[in-house]
């Protein structure tokens, strides 16, 4: 972290700025200006993010307590969030794996009436004009839904690469999803949407034929930013790849 | 928005620490892979900052290469 700037104190807390005379007093009023209060420059050095963090971490305490696994995707708008999960429900039922899901949109319910219409316990967080979920209006979310101890809650974020990927909303593994049809330079424009996630869902790798996109480049752009992310490609139309992504989510619920 | 909720914890936050203080100047670290963009946060602080004891400071940010996103010092009297 940066040092002090400015003045030059050696306390580390609160140094004084202010014109000292000579014999190192008191600072001496300047002149013209009368009595001048003396200026302190308070060093706060903390995360901008901090309060977030702080709601973030009591809800990954308690659902850890309760055995909870809540992933969160993240991808821009149309990656293939929702339909990823409406092609996960019957799987992960198949294989007992209990879950609900938190759907996080501007206004619309409306990816919250596609999880629900197949049949899965959804709750919809609108963030108004809010461009991502924060820690608190997931822990809101969480108290309505309260998820049964032992099952894997999806949040699915506001369709952005952007502002999500700077809140923590206390989960235990962080998805990003991205089409095909995004481009392979993508990773390292949204480096902190790589950065930060446990796995990249490479999606509708059925337009491959269609699109000038080049895989191997989009991974190792990804490996640029997050040397060690696991790259899932999948196809939800062409139902490709989804046994290995259940088997990705199984494996992290049961992460101790 | 991300960066009007950001700047609106800078200031509760600021405010509660230096109960009584006259803050004159808050400064920032904002990378350039932090996800913030020191423009946004310029244009929000004005109005977060309206009608709390920080109207009327200035926000200085410090800009790097990095990803930090720090509260780093404020200049009280
Ligand atoms: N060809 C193809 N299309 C897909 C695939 N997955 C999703 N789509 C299509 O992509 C479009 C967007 O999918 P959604 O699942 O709504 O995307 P989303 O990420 O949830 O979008 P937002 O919630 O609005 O950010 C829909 O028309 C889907 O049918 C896929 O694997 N292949
Ligand atoms: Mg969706």
């Amino acid at each position: 972290m940066c040092t002090s700037r400015g003045s030059g104190g050696e306390d580390g807390h609160v140094l004084v700025r202010g014109d000292r005379d000579d014999r190192g007093g008191a600072p001496a009023p300047r002149e013209g200006l009368g009595w001048v209060r003396e200026v302190r420059t308070v060093r706060l050095e903390r995360e901008l993010l901090a309060s977030n963090n702080r709601v973030s971490a009591r809800t990954r305490r308690l659902l850890a307590d309760i055995g909870v696994t809540m992933v969160n995707l993240i991808g821009a708008p149309g990656a293939g969030k929702t339909s990823l999960l409406e092609a996960t429900v019957p799987r992960l039922r198949a294989a007992g794996v209990s879950f609900a899901v938190l759907q996080g949109d501007q206004t619309t319910d409306l990816d919250a009436k596609r999880i629900g219409r197949a049949g899965v316990r959804t709750l919809q967080v609108n963030t108004g004009a809010g461009c991502h979920l924060d820690a608190a209006m997931v822990a809101d979310g969480l108290s309505t839904l309260a998820p049964e101890p032992g099952s894997v809650v999806f949040v699915e974020n506001v369709g952005n690469l952007v502002c999500p990927a700077l809140y923590d909303l206390g989960e235990l593994a962080r998805v990003v999803v991205m089409s095909v049809t995004e481009g392979e330079d993508k990773p390292l424009k949204y480096a902190q949407a790589f950065r930060a996630a446990d796995l990249f869902v490479l999606t509708k790798t059925d337009l491959l034929p269609y699109v000038e996109f080049d895989e191997a480049a989009c991974v190792s752009n990804a490996r640029r930013v997050n040397a060690r992310l696991p790259v899932l490609p999948l196809s939800v139309t062409r139902a490709d790849g989804l046994d290995e992504w259940c088997a990705w989510v199984e494996r992290t619920a049961r992460r101790p | 928005m991300h960066e009007l909720s950001l700047m609106d914890d800078v200031v509760a936050a600021v405010a509660r620490e230096l109960r009584g203080a006259r803050v004159h100047v808050v400064r920032l670290v904002v990378g350039l892979r932090s996800g913030a963009s020191p423009r946004a946060l310029r244009s929000c602080f004005e109005v977060c900052a309206g009608g709390t004891p920080l109207e009327g400071a200035a926000l200085d940010i410090v800009e790097t290469d990095g990803d930090e996103l720090w509260l780093e010092e404020v200049e009280v009297s």
